[in-house]
């Protein structure tokens, strides 16, 4: 099974390639922080992967579980202060 | 059920709820496990019931400072959960219809340029707009049930909601989503039927 | 000759292979749709669900543990904070004035 987890993870990186392209190319701030956020939800998966691949599941599956709640505040964040120009109101 | 103040409610949920994501994240729950069945080493009970308490203690700090943020008490919840299980299979049916929808406006090769109609679900590839509507949802939870729908079901995003006069600003991707949301009115009903009130 | 063990295998594979396809055909409509907000309906929608379906695979994979409890949970938090912040994102353009895209428009 280790090759379909590599071959996963390598088509996985492929559409973050993608994204990749509108996180540098596209026109204005929201463009940018729609690819951060997406490329963030496909690096949870990549790293669950990652952890198969190494034969270390428990260990990664923590490390995404964080990262999944971590991008989703940055998503939230970044959001907010686009919409108000600060993000907590004094 | 039993009558109970809305706040020992809220309370005992937050208490459950915290308990339940602690014994899922922790490395403890086989320790404790293996207590149980007697295969804990005695030179890790002093260990393990240190950590049990500093986790006893966290939850309750949690639970004392936001309980009220996590659920209220509503009129006949048993009947609204009851009905929401059962919206949630038309609802998962909803979320692959949308995914093949999506995924096949991008696949289309002329997704912009030829106005013509046709394709998969009878709907041409591109041509957005944004739609209000107002509906007779006022609560909560039947407005956020709404929202998420509108977003989950094929071609559409919710944009913005106002609560008060329960007034949707959604994104539709073509013109059939839009027509489905405005004409037909399907979902609206049901997610007034799952929470009581008068569709 | 049909054992459990590539029963399971093929199941985890299937849900890869389709998971894959949801998750390329939401890149490829971020990459193509014109504008910021049909972007946000191709990201928003395809890859909640092709990264889903991968989870489901390694649930099945793993058959019962409590590693697969923990995936468990990470697929209903991505099933709720991803249309959270698709729609924040979307609020966020719309109340700013992010111009959308009409149909006969050159593409943004």
């Amino acid at each position: 099974m280790i090759e379909v987890f590599l071959v996963t993870g390598m088509l996985i990186a492929t559409t973050i390639l993608i994204c990749l392209y509108r996180a540098v190319f596209g026109p204005g701030a929201f463009n940018r922080v729609a690819a951060a956020s997406v490329i963030g939800t496909k690096t949870v998966v990549l790293v669950v992967i990652v952890g198969y691949i190494f034969e270390r599941p428990g260990a990664f599956v923590d490390i995404a579980l964080l990262y999944a709640i971590l991008n989703f505040l940055g998503t939230l964040i970044f959001a907010k202060y686009l919409e108000r120009g600060e993000v907590c109101s004094a | 059920m039993t009558r109970m103040s809305e706040k020992n409610f809220s309370v005992l949920v937050t208490l459950v709820v915290l308990t339940i994501f602690w014994l899922l994240l922790s490395p403890l729950t086989v320790d404790i496990y293996k207590f149980f069945i007697g295969e804990l080493h005695h030179e890790h009970i002093p260990h393990v019931l240190f950590l049990l308490g500093s986790a006893i203690i966290s939850i309750a700090i949690v639970t004392v400072i936001s309980h009220d943020l996590m659920i209220k008490k509503e009129e006949q919840m048993w009947l609204k959960f009851k009905r929401l299980l059962a919206y949630l299979p038309w609802e998962l049916y909803q979320i692959l219809l949308a995914n093949l929808d999506v995924a096949y406006r991008a696949i289309h090769p002329k997704s912009f340029e030829s106005g013509r109609s046709g394709g998969m679900f009878g709907v041409g590839p591109i041509d957005p707009e944004i739609i209000q509507f107002e509906t007779t949802l006022r609560s909560d939870l039947s407005l956020v049930t709404m929202a998420n729908s509108i977003t989950l079901t094929p071609g559409t995003i919710t944009i913005l909601v106002d609560p008060p006069i329960g007034k949707f600003w959604v994104h539709a991707i073509a013109k059939a989503p839009a027509d489905a949301l405005l004409v037909d009115q399907s979902m609206q009903k049901k997610v007034a039927h799952v929470y009581l009130e008068e569709g | 000759m049909f054992s459990l063990d590539l029963i399971v295998n093929g199941v985890t594979v299937a849900l890869f292979v389709i998971g894959l396809f949801f998750m390329f055909s939401g890149a490829i409509g971020f990459l193509r749709f014109p504008d910021f907000y049909t972007r946000l309906h191709a990201t928003g929608k395809c890859d909640t669900l092709g990264e889903i379906l991968i989870i489901v695979g390694l649930i099945i994979y793993d058959g019962l543990s409590p590693l697969s409890a923990k995936l468990l949970f990470l697929s209903f938090f991505m099933l709720l904070a991803n249309p959270a912040g698709t729609h924040a994102m979307m609020r966020a353009a719309y109340v700013t004035g992010v111009r959308p895209w009409k149909r006969g428009e050159a593409r943004q």
